[in-house]
């Protein structure tokens, strides 16, 4: 008994400074992918549950970032299913879009990334934001160091070129595609 | 303009103030996930928001302190920093002197014909453009190539030039690796790109007429395309089809011909691939709208070299100082050696398609290793509900996560029974003989510690020690049992070792595939092994690849459903599932 006790607690230390340690870089994670701020802690406990619960899996540093993205990939999938499921992504939106749109030249730049193909998105957003080298962006994603470079090639591509076109006014039709797109790709 | 600066500047987490580890969320959040209740009622009922817009001022003082200041330097100074532009010196449209001889160009048609390829051949006198003629030449060329099936492995050697990567990135690489024809498999670090527009399935419908090749890629990228987007939007149809796939050759020749008709496509006679290598190249010059975009093919054999992209060569402000500037490469890929080889690891040339079990192996691996998962994981002290459908009949069992404990009802009556009680005699154990669940669920690395080997034939050699009753020892059939055992009886394998016994059952002899319908009516794939005291399968289910149960003794079970539970007898789930 006294061991299993001690095997916890070394177990629940390792945990403790794997979570001071991401914390930050989680909740960044998952506010840069979800619809509804609101949303972040779930995504962010979620993530950690499954970081507690397969501890023993997680590889040491610095792999276990692209562990630990590689898993609140699947556990913002999951909650894009559930959202889905409960049908509330639509009505939802519009708040969302007034709580994160609030600089016009960023506004347009997040509303073309939402017009990306998800890996071509997910490969820029790893490598300029989360900054994962190429190689690890692309263990996250499940594809080669060069599959991502030519993502973000293609990504950086669009992007100039979306956001070069004539601006259309943001009408509710547009948003209402943009998350339809949003939820074919998750 | 700078994309990179505004990708930077529209990171959403530096508009939202985070908050630290030591704050009160995050000690909720600790809390939820290592399974302890929360303080209390009031912290149960926060964990709905936690990121409160604060006031203007406030917001843009945390959001100093949380943007990452590393970032913000790369970017700038690798934005300031010189770039180097590959020099490729160009002469313009000059590439054909001499005619094109006409007897090629009736060749290629016919074959464009013979190969399944409509080509709408012009009536009216034939105006010979370099353009044209570079298509004829290319199609030629891609008429010379085996047609080789979707799973078939292709090695490549590809070097990638990406100028304006963030500083500290290497900004040419090299990657070798294997894939299949259809991009759907890869080893190594050249890695298929998926996803493609269009898909490879959906390659033996596309249009066979290039004119009509054009319009249907023009409309990929969204209805109602403008009159550059046209152009563009096929251009990228084809330089994804030529980079994600190996392209069955009537159709390559055709996709050539469609380049060669996209409105305001050029060639460049003089290009030189960043690998050094002279190349001859399709060009759609810039538009107010979009860049200049190139598909570069060898200048000797006419097969596809590389792709290129260009841009301003340096950052600017707005589109109208942008296209004032001198225009650099902004992205290039150029597949240095590409041969069809019978085998991931191979390098030599074989046009012999991988076999249905390799194939079947392969996609197992990926399923367990990238698509669904190993299964469910399950913390100790938990229990596993099985439902097993068999030939005959249906039957629940518990099992602890290493089957050191079971269960089941016997006459109505729920019987618990650890392996090493009396009872245990009188039990169907799932895992009856194999490795030890440490070695299973062997955390990775785990040096010194108990692990399953990772190469296959080790893997073959430990696993064929263990008896598990089956007379075909030679013909491997306890490594094969053994298999069976861990998939059906542990959870929580190791990292990425299921997929190397996947591996390891398509290289024992004799092994087969065939497609199956289990007990429960599912559409399956197995893998079958005919040893000399009967068959033993490992089925699969045919879309996902998952392992779903298996065949011993002419007894089929198939784990219709698992579900983690508290403990024996409950069939409520309990825990995450994955």
């Amino acid at each position: 008994m006294l061991a299993d006790e001690d095997g916890r607690l070394q177990r629940e230390h390792r945990f403790h400074q794997f979570y001071e340690e991401h914390y930050r870089s989680v909740q960044a994670y998952a506010v840069r992918r979800v619809n509804e701020l609101s949303d972040v802690a779930d995504v962010v406990a979620d993530v950690f549950t499954a970081a507690w619960r397969r501890l023993d899996d997680v590889p040491p540093p610095p792999a276990d970032r692209v562990w630990l993205y590689g898993t609140a990939r699947r556990v913002l999938a999951d909650h894009y299913r559930g959202a889905r499921r409960r049908g509330k992504l639509i009505s939802r939106i519009e708040t969302s879009q007034a709580s994160m749109l609030t600089d016009s030249r960023n506004d347009e730049l997040l509303l073309a990334l939402r017009q990306l193909k998800d890996g071509e998105r997910e490969a820029l957003m790893l490598v300029y934001w989360e900054q994962l080298s190429l190689a690890e962006a692309g263990q996250v994603l499940g594809c080669s160091a060069n599959a991502v470079a030519i993502r973000m090639h293609r990504a950086r591509t669009r992007l100039r070129e979306v956001l070069a076109a004539p601006r259309e006014p943001r009408s509710r039709g547009t948003v209402e595609a943009i998350v339809s797109f949003k939820t074919h790709r998750s | 303009m700078d994309i990179d600066a505004l990708i930077a500047a529209a990171d959403p987490a530096r508009r939202v103030p985070l908050d630290d580890p030591g704050s009160a969320q995050a000690d909720r959040i600790y809390r939820r996930a290592i399974g302890q209740p929360p303080a209390g009622r009031e912290a149960a009922r926060s964990r709905r928001r936690i990121l409160v817009p604060g006031n203007a001022g406030a917001a843009a003082a945390r959001l100093a302190a949380s943007a990452a200041p590393r970032a913000e330097q790369l970017f700038h100074a690798g934005l300031r920093e010189g770039r180097p532009v590959i020099p490729r010196p160009r002469n313009p449209l000059t590439w054909v002197r001499s005619p094109w001889r006409l007897g090629a160009i009736v060749s290629v048609a016919a074959a464009l014909v013979a190969g399944m390829v409509v080509a709408v051949l012009p009536s009216a006198p034939v105006v010979l453009t370099a353009k044209l003629l570079l298509a004829d030449r290319a199609s030629a060329a891609a008429l010379t190539q085996p047609t080789v099936s979707p799973g078939q492995w292709v090695y490549r050697v590809v070097e990638s030039y990406h100028p304006f990567m963030p500083k500290g990135m290497p900004k040419t690489n090299t990657y070798t690796g294997w894939e299949t024809a259809d991009g759907g498999e890869t080893y190594g670090d050249y890695g298929s790109l998926g996803g493609g527009d269009p898909s490879y399935s959906e390659l033996g419908s596309l249009p066979r007429n290039p004119a009509a090749l054009d319009a249907y890629l023009a409309h990929l990228n969204g209805p109602n395309p403008k009159p550059f987007q046209k152009g563009l939007s096929a251009f990228r149809g084809i330089e994804e089809m030529l980079t994600n796939y190996v392209l069955p050759p009537a159709l390559e020749a055709e996709v050539y011909q469609a380049l060669a008709i996209i409105p305001g496509i050029e060639v460049d006679s003089h290009v030189t691939a960043i690998d050094g290598q002279a190349g001859v190249a399709f060009v759609l010059p810039s538009t107010p709208q979009s860049e200049k975009q190139e598909i570069i093919l060898d200048a000797s054999s006419y097969r596809f070299l590389a792709q290129a992209s260009w841009g301003p060569g340096r950052p600017c402000a707005n589109r109208r100082l942008c296209a004032a500037l001198p225009q650099a490469i902004q992205d290039e890929t150029a597949v240095v050696r590409m041969v069809i080889v019978g085998a991931p690891g191979s390098t030599q040339p074989s046009l012999t398609p991988p076999t249905a079990v390799e194939l079947l192996a392969e996609q197992a691996d990926r399923a367990v290793t990238w698509t669904v998962g190993p299964g469910p994981f399950v913390l100790p002290g938990m229990w596993i509900a099985r439902k097993l459908a068999t030939s005959s009949g249906d039957t629940t069992v518990w099992a602890t996560p290493d089957d050191s404990e079971q269960a089941s009802y016997v006459n109505g009556k729920l019987q618990v029974c650890a392996r090493s009680a009396a009872c245990a005699k009188s039990t169907q154990w799932l895992m009856p003989a194999g490795p030890s669940y440490a070695q299973f669920n062997a955390p990775s690395p785990n040096p010194g510690g108990p692990t399953l080997p990772d190469t296959l034939p080790q893997l073959l050699a430990l696993l064929n020690t263990y008896r598990t009753g089956c007379a075909d020892v030679a013909g491997d059939c306890n490594a094969v049992n053994a298999i069976a055992n861990m998939i059906s009886g542990y959870v929580n394998p190791a990292i990425g070792t299921p997929g190397n016994w996947f591996l390891m059952l398509a290289d024992i002899p004799g092994v087969t595939v065939q497609r199956v319908t289990d007990v429960t009516g599912q559409a399956g794939v197995a893998f079958r092994f005919p040893f000399t005291d009967g068959i033993t399968e490992i089925l699969l289910n045919a879309s996902t690849y998952q392992v779903t149960g298996y065949v011993r003794n002419g007894v089929e079970t198939v784990i219709t459903k698992e579900t983690i539970v508290s403990g024996p007898g409950s069939l409520t789930p309990a825990g995450i599932r994955r």
